[in-house]
């Protein structure tokens, strides 16, 4: 018997708004994406496009984080208490508003994200071999958020500070899955490859790269710096090329402007908006 | 159709292609459009339901008849000996039943369920669609509900960077 699917039909715009409403903000922004439709209902019948993002400055020392709320030019520099961590532990990154920590205690680092909006917290699967490393096992992970597909993932360099052995595999946890996969890294070096931990890790698109030298994540470029200059990396086709690199001039006349006293001498910075994105949708089904 | 029985308000349904349905007023009441329209007194002898064919209407009466409250009745009925956590388990696998149904049957039952506000069954009837969309890529989000991409890709463009600007 055929099914009576052949005639289209579309959702009424209140049902579509109600449906929206229901959905966690990051996939309410995400299916912007969808058609026009979809994207005016979420800009005029939502206020997910309302929140503006913020700096986050995390202070190593106490383990708080404080969050900007003023990033004009008049900002007069005051920040405020946002999250504090009940043990000792390091913020590994943010994504969409969404903290992810590892605590200093336990080998290996245990991971946890956290929603200081909601004050909702989630523990992640433990990694299944974390005992080889000594210290600030933090400096291993990178949360990142795939725009596309809208999924989290963790992804956990098998790597310390002290220690840089090859690897030819990286870890990668999605969030909601219940256990950690192991992902082959690129191609070079016939799959093996090195990091150094101390210039960090970086995940952009869903894809996580380390490079040599201190550097973070500008719009679509990655800055590096490399022998007292600051290089952009292009992506091109999905992958990056440190050829493409191009020094960036930073006049030294710029004297920049005050957005925050700093809480105290140990701090980091971060994005951060704030969202009401649910954790509990992520639980592991075991 | 249903029996009448003593003491027990019948009110009648009317769907726009002519059928009529007999049921009782506690269960029209799930809907709070005709719970409204009965405590205001707007519904005398016969409701009409526009937009809603008696295909549509007789699912989500019978929708109605799984989901009103049993208690409060007079008679012994409500006072058997099955415990409230089993009903419960009961509804969701008649939920799970009541729901397989098609694309288009279920979006007509989203539609039924938004005008006459069960908010029950637009939480049953929207969870799959919600589903579809947290877990799928845009281009399967956009065949699921037979929507057109009609971004120019300068446009796209835009969008993703906004996303990202917002989030980064």
């Amino acid at each position: 018997m055929a099914m009576d699917d052949a005639g289209r039909r579309d959702l009424p715009t209140d049902v579509l708004v109600d449906i929206l409403l229901r959905l966690p903000p990051s996939t309410r922004r995400r299916v912007r994406l969808v058609c026009r439709l979809w994207r005016d209902v979420v800009d005029e019948r939502t206020s997910e496009m309302q929140s503006r993002a913020t700096a986050l400055l995390w202070d190593s020392w106490d383990a708080v984080a404080y969050v900007l709320d003023d990033l004009s030019k008049s900002s007069t520099g005051n920040c405020r208490e946002l999250w504090r961590h009940s043990t000792y532990g390091e913020l590994v990154g943010t994504c969409n508003g969404l903290l992810c920590l590892s605590d200093m205690m336990t080998p290996g680092g245990t991971v946890t994200l956290v929603n200081p909006a909601t004050d909702e917290t989630l523990s992640v699967p433990q990694l299944p071999c974390p005992g080889q490393f000594r210290i600030n096992w933090y400096k291993a992970y990178s949360f990142a958020y795939h725009p596309t597909s809208g999924q989290y993932k963790v992804v956990h360099v098998p790597c310390s500070i002290d220690r840089m052995p090859m690897f030819g595999t990286v870890h990668v946890l999605t969030l909601g899955e219940a256990s950690w996969r192991e992902v082959t890294t690129g191609p070079e070096q016939d799959g093996w490859c090195e990091c150094d931990l101390s210039a960090g890790i970086v995940s952009v698109d869903g894809t996580t790269y380390w490079v040599m030298g201190p550097h973070f994540v500008y719009g679509e470029y990655v800055l590096t710096e490399e022998k007292g200059w600051i290089c952009r990396h292009y992506r091109r086709k999905g992958m990056w090329s440190s050829n493409k690199a191009v020094p960036v001039l930073v006049s030294h006349r710029a004297q920049g402007m005050l957005l925050a006293k700093t809480p105290s001498s140990w701090c980091r910075t971060f994005p951060y908006v704030e969202t009401m994105e649910p954790l509990s949708i992520y639980v592991a089904n075991c | 159709m249903a029996t009448r029985e003593a003491g027990k308000k019948m009110i009648m349904l009317k769907s726009p292609d002519g059928m009529e349905f007999e049921v009782e007023e506690a269960v029209a009441m799930e809907s709070q459009t005709i719970r409204k329209m009965i405590e205001d007194d707007c519904a005398d002898t016969a409701i009409l339901i526009p937009n809603i064919n008696s295909k549509i209407l007789s699912r989500v009466i019978e929708y109605c008849n799984k989901h009103v409250p049993t208690t409060g009745a007079t008679g012994a009925a409500a006072s058997d000996t099955v415990a409230p956590a089993a009903l419960a388990e009961d509804l969701k696998i008649w939920d799970a039943e009541f729901i397989k149904v098609n694309r288009a049957t279920r979006f007509d039952l989203i539609q039924a369920a938004s005008y006459l506000n069960i908010k029950g069954l637009l939480d049953l009837t929207s969870q799959t669609t919600i589903d579809t969309i947290s877990d799928n890529s845009l281009e399967e989000i956009r065949s699921f509900l037979s929507t057109k991409n009609d971004y120019l890709p300068e446009e796209e463009q835009t969008i993703r960077r906004e996303n990202q600007w917002a989030f980064q």
